[in-house]
């Protein structure tokens, strides 16, 4: 399972890019999603995830509707005009780290000297 | 799942303290969700939600919620910088009143004036914010006395002619006589009103609250050290009306504090501690307010309410951590406790100069004054991490500016 401290810094654009790819999501659906994509890798604990959702609605990037289902309201999250934005610049920096995080966990290539056996 | 089931797990959520409306149906749903895949799988109602139960402790549905807040209120917001702004005219007049620039008193008027919008936009925020909206009027109500109070005292520097002393009256008596009311009404309510706006405007920001009055405080001491080293002599315009407007607002903090401890959960014993609270907040308040009433009393009588008021807080907050409190520090908190009482009963005892005028002078000087400054300071910063305390001692640091106001 990936540590917390990795998912805490991911988790906003993990968000972003599940709702760029769907329509509308409710929490329980995202969390799911999450556990199903990563192959049960990243599991976020209880409602970790409802801070992080709040805050970009309140930042202005995601818009919430709510409706009755069986009982209970279900609150549904879709991307903003900014939103979408956000997503896409979020994932092109993730992509990016990850690219230059794979180099740093490459083993570094040998010096010259070492090449010709100094 | 029956209407029935739904509604045990609303319980609860309920009873975990989950106040925010938004966050509470989101997590029942969500509770919901796994408690109905738990029993497509083949376990009953009660088995499913059991094991649910494990993965949510009730302290962990606190903590979703606190976090949720947390977040929303991180963001920079128009109150917060009109706050910041108001903190920096303060300091900015110290600058000036040090630099001899003339203006440092139009400073300190605006910066009153700042402060006083930030606090009615926080309270809108909040309220806005706030799940249940709950006790609207009486919200109304206390802010506007609160901003009214700050009002008379901005008149008084300015030395407004018009109606200052009615409009000052009016507003000491009915902070008076309503903040006991309220205190009534939380106490008897208890934790049926745990959800008031009041009561959770006041605990979800507690830390932007004792964050204003440390600067407030702190301009104090600023002013206090700056006058000591550097303006000896000149007179402060206005830091006496400053001091009691920090002395007020701190006092005012501390007491709406009670409101949160009444609405707690609470045993039959906690019930008669709470009185026994109730009764003597509710006595230190009144004499703490009556003395801000300009002209109708002599100083003397105005020092001796103070004074009264200082030492029942004082006697409130060495009972809790003598009594009540399973701190480890809870000794020691009680001794520094004393030490203040020892201290406020000292300054009286020299002001009124029955040890002769040597050491009435001494105490009046800077070597005291500073050492005591330095040191109350000091056992703030050294208790910080204890809420109770710290609020304690940042009441003491106001008294020790009040002893001024009488100098000048």
């Amino acid at each position: 399972m990936i540590s917390k401290e990795f998912i805490r810094g991911t988790i906003k654009t993990i968000v972003l890019k599940l709702l760029s790819e769907n329509k509308r999501m409710y929490g329980y659906e995202i969390n799911q999603r999450v556990k199903e994509i990563s192959k049960n890798e990243i599991q976020l604990t209880y409602g970790a995830l409802y801070p992080v959702l709040h805050k970009l609605e309140a930042d202005g990037y995601l818009i919430t509707e709510s409706e009755i289902v069986e009982n209970r309201v279900r609150k549904y999250y879709s991307l903003t005009k900014s939103g979408n934005e956000m997503a896409k610049e979020k994932i092109s920096e993730l992509v990016k780290f990850n690219e230059v995080l794979k180099n740093f966990l490459l083993p570094l290539p040998k010096t010259s000297l070492e090449v010709w056996g100094i | 799942m029956t209407k029935d089931q739904i509604e045990s797990v609303e319980d609860y959520l309920n009873k975990s303290g989950l106040t925010y409306e938004q966050l509470q149906s989101e997590l029942l749903d969500h509770l919901v969700c796994d408690i109905e895949y738990k029993m497509e799988q083949g376990n009953k109602f009660e088995q499913a939600w059991e094991e649910v139960k494990t993965q949510v402790p009730k302290k962990e549905v606190k903590n979703i919620q606190n976090e949720t807040m947390e977040v929303l209120q991180k963001r920079i917001n128009s109150t917060k910088v009109t706050a910041a702004f108001s903190a920096f005219l303060l300091f900015a007049s110290t600058g000036f009143k040090l630099m001899h620039w003339p203006g440092a008193n139009e400073l300190i008027l605006i910066a009153l004036f700042m402060f006083s919008i930030s606090l009615v936009m926080g309270v809108r925020r909040n309220y806005r914010l706030s799940p249940t909206r709950k006790g609207t009027g009486l919200l109304i109500v206390v802010t506007s006395l609160v901003v009214v109070f700050i009002a008379s005292i901005v008149l008084k520097i300015i030395n407004y002619p018009l109606g200052t002393e009615v409009v000052n009256l009016g507003s000491v008596i009915s902070l008076s006589l309503l903040l006991p009311l309220i205190s009534l009404y939380f106490y008897k309510a208890g934790s049926k009103v745990q959800d008031h706006s009041i009561v959770q405007i006041i605990g979800q920001n507690r830390t932007y609250i004792e964050r204003s009055l440390l600067i407030l405080i702190g301009s104090g001491v600023l002013y206090k050290i700056l006058d000591m080293i550097w303006l000896e002599g000149l007179p402060l315009f206005m830091m006496p009306t400053i001091f009691i407007l920090i002395i007020v607002l701190t006092g005012l903090y501390q007491f709406s504090l009670t409101w949160i401890e009444y609405t707690g959960e609470s045993s039959e014993e906690d019930r008669t501690s709470k009185l026994y609270l109730l009764i003597f907040s509710s006595m230190a308040i009144i004499l703490f307010l009556f003395p801000t009433v300009s002209g109708i009393v002599s100083p003397d009588v105005k020092w001796a309410s103070v004074t009264m008021s200082y030492l029942i807080l004082s006697g409130i907050v060495i009972t809790y951590y003598l009594k009540y409190s399973q701190d480890k520090q809870r000794y020691l908190m009680s001794i520094v406790g004393v030490l203040c009482v020892v201290f406020i009963i000292m300054n009286n005892v020299l002001r009124v100069g029955w040890l002769g005028t040597d050491i009435h002078g001494f105490v009046l000087g800077n070597v005291y004054s500073f050492s005591v400054l330095i040191g109350l300071v000091f056992v703030l910063l050294f208790f910080y991490k204890k809420p109770v305390f710290r609020v304690y001692m940042m009441l003491i640091l106001s008294y020790y500016m009040f002893t001024y106001i009488t100098v000048y």
